[in-house]
């Protein structure tokens, strides 16, 4: 057997840590899915341990979780990759609540995650599309800040425009 | 604790990009923050392309149908959009909600439609083809009228007329999008003489130039029959199937504006026998971007084979291969099949003019159906809601 072009690169290893301590060792190539890791090392060179203040053990390790399955799936180029990465993608979005899909989401787009990010959003949208307006002030804690009859103006403002 | 609000714009931004257009126009009542993001997202060009490719990708990887409708017309009734939004599916929501009763969001916009067309001389309206969201009627009586229009955001533009206005006789018409230049396109073609095939005359209007020209016919030995013809578009091309004597398609490419006869596939048993009576028993439809036909006969029960056309042959002339995907059937009661759901799912319609569902990959039908009234058109189609707009275009 001859060792495989793709193996002879030695992986380097990255230290990640997170605000509450935990650290995370990764290969670089897993982290460097994350735009704001990926500057950091194209940045500041040969640092091996990187702080994440913003982000919790628990969810950087949510967030690495994923990139790792897309980093190991994206090397062998299968035809049904693509297949695979959907439907993990759709496993690891599946049961998550309100708040770890909340938290996961702010991580990502601090780690500039943009694929994950993707996909949270659509689990966010496929969470609120076709609600009521009054579900979404509840689900985004928001208030209403519309003076009395301003809400129905823009109910009604619903014409066809044409030319 | 989860708090949504402290969201960074770009990300509820991102999120937003996720929601079918109902949901995005209703959510600015949320707040006045929402009110002022929504309105400049749905005018921001690039935000308005992200969000019609993820509503384009959600068709394509998932069985949810919240950002579609169908469309039926038939000739008494004109255009009506059916918001197929109440119906029970798999681990589908509704997106229906508090502006049910209040005639914005009523399963059947036939009224709001019907309105815009009386409003303009009364004339009767068919559909010509759909892309993007977009919607394309012409006049049935009236060769150089047509409107396009996006139901999803309430915009409709009447296209102005071809100058000079010659009266000919429209043989073929066609709607779609130019995808290099980001321009959506009315293909004309007219016959010159009234009783013969040709000389013809092709004129196609630019949205992004609101202007027609015309452009030479490249194919010599096209004909463009005087018989009802059917129409898909299809990844940047739009295809129509002739049926007289013999059976033709001729495509339509929007992005070189070049015509090309596609031939049918070899070997159709059902076929070979009486093209005549094959006519009628024919359908052309559009699946995973790729062209479709479905053969049956009178027979009942009926069965239809499903036969697909090489995606990748798309462009290359004469060089293009058909594939028979499927057998459908025997199906008891069945009238002929409609349009794609879903890459899984086949609408078709009933002898008693139900609307039911034909699973592709269990290969029977589903359980639920639903009821258009009146509903005695076979065309059908889906479409998916986008922000693209008719009238802004730089």
């Amino acid at each position: 057997m001859s060792s495989s072009s793709t193996t002879t690169t030695t992986t380097r290893l990255l230290m990640l840590k997170a605000s509450d301590g935990v650290t995370f060792e990764v290969e670089e190539a897993v982290a460097t899915k994350l735009g704001a890791i990926n500057n950091m090392v194209e940045e500041e060179g040969s640092e091996d341990l990187i702080c994440l203040p913003n982000v919790n053990g628990k969810f950087l390790g949510m967030v690495l979780e994923w990139c790792k399955k897309h980093a190991n799936n994206n090397t062998n180029s299968d035809k049904g990759n693509d297949e695979v990465n959907k439907w993990w993608d759709k496993e690891f979005v599946m049961d998550l609540d309100q708040n770890t899909l909340y938290h996961l989401l702010m991580a990502a787009d601090y780690l500039s995650g943009t694929e994950l990010v993707d996909l949270l959003t659509e689990k966010v949208a496929s969470m609120i599309r076709g609600k009521k307006v009054e579900e979404i002030r509840e689900t985004f804690k928001i208030k209403s800040d519309f003076l009395p009859g301003q809400e129905e103006e823009i109910r009604k403002k619903n014409s066809w425009a044409f030319e | 604790m989860a708090r949504y609000c402290d969201l960074p714009e770009e990300v509820l931004e991102v999120i937003m990009s996720w929601l079918p257009p109902d949901s995005l126009k209703r959510f600015r009542r949320v707040c006045k923050s929402w009110h002022v993001l929504i309105n400049s997202l749905i005018e921001n060009p690039v935000f308005v392309a992200k969000h019609l490719g993820n509503m384009k990708k959600k068709k394509l990887s998932s069985p949810f149908i919240h950002l579609r409708n169908v469309l039926t017309t038939d000739y008494t009734e004109m255009l009506q959009a059916h918001h197929f939004l109440t119906l029970a599916h798999d681990g589908i929501d509704d997106d229906y909600d508090d502006d049910f009763d209040n005639n914005d969001y009523i399963p059947c916009v036939t009224d709001d439609l019907r309105f815009l067309v009386c409003d303009l001389h009364n004339m009767f309206m068919k559909l010509v083809a759909h892309c993007d969201g977009i919607i394309c009627l012409s006049a049935f009586d009236k060769n150089d009228f047509f409107l396009l229009l996006n139901p999803a955001i309430k915009e409709f533009k009447i296209v102005p007329n071809a100058c000079p206005h010659d009266g000919h006789e429209a043989r073929a018409v066609g709607f779609g999008c130019d995808s290099s230049g980001n321009d959506y396109k009315v293909v004309n073609v007219k016959s010159m003489d009234e009783d013969e095939d040709g000389p013809y005359k092709v004129e196609v209007f630019t949205l992004s130039s609101n202007s027609w020209k015309e452009i030479e016919l490249n194919e010599e030995i096209l004909h463009f029959p005087i018989v009802e013809y059917q129409v898909v578009y299809c990844s940047g091309v739009c295809y129509w199937y002739f049926w007289v004597w013999t059976c033709t398609i001729v495509s339509f490419d929007f992005g070189d504006e070049v015509f090309r006869k596609i031939p049918l596939p070899e070997n159709v048993p059902r076929v070979e026998k009486e093209w005549n009576l094959l006519a009628e028993w024919t359908k052309i439809a559009v699946w995973n971007e790729s062209l479709v036909l479905f053969f049956y006969t009178e027979l009942r029960p009926i069965v239809i084979d499903m036969w697909v056309r090489d995606a990748s042959s798309v462009g290359v002339r004469g060089a293009c291969s058909w594939t028979k995907h499927l057998t459908i059937g025997p199906l008891e009661d069945i009238k002929y099949p409609l349009a794609f759901w879903d890459p899984d799912e086949l609408i078709m319609e009933t002898e008693d003019g139900e609307i039911v569902f034909y699973n592709l990959q269990s290969q029977e039908l589903n359980d639920h159906t639903i009821c258009l009234e009146p509903f005695n058109s076979n065309r059908l189609v889906t479409y998916t809601k986008s922000l693209v707009s008719v009238l802004k275009r730089e």
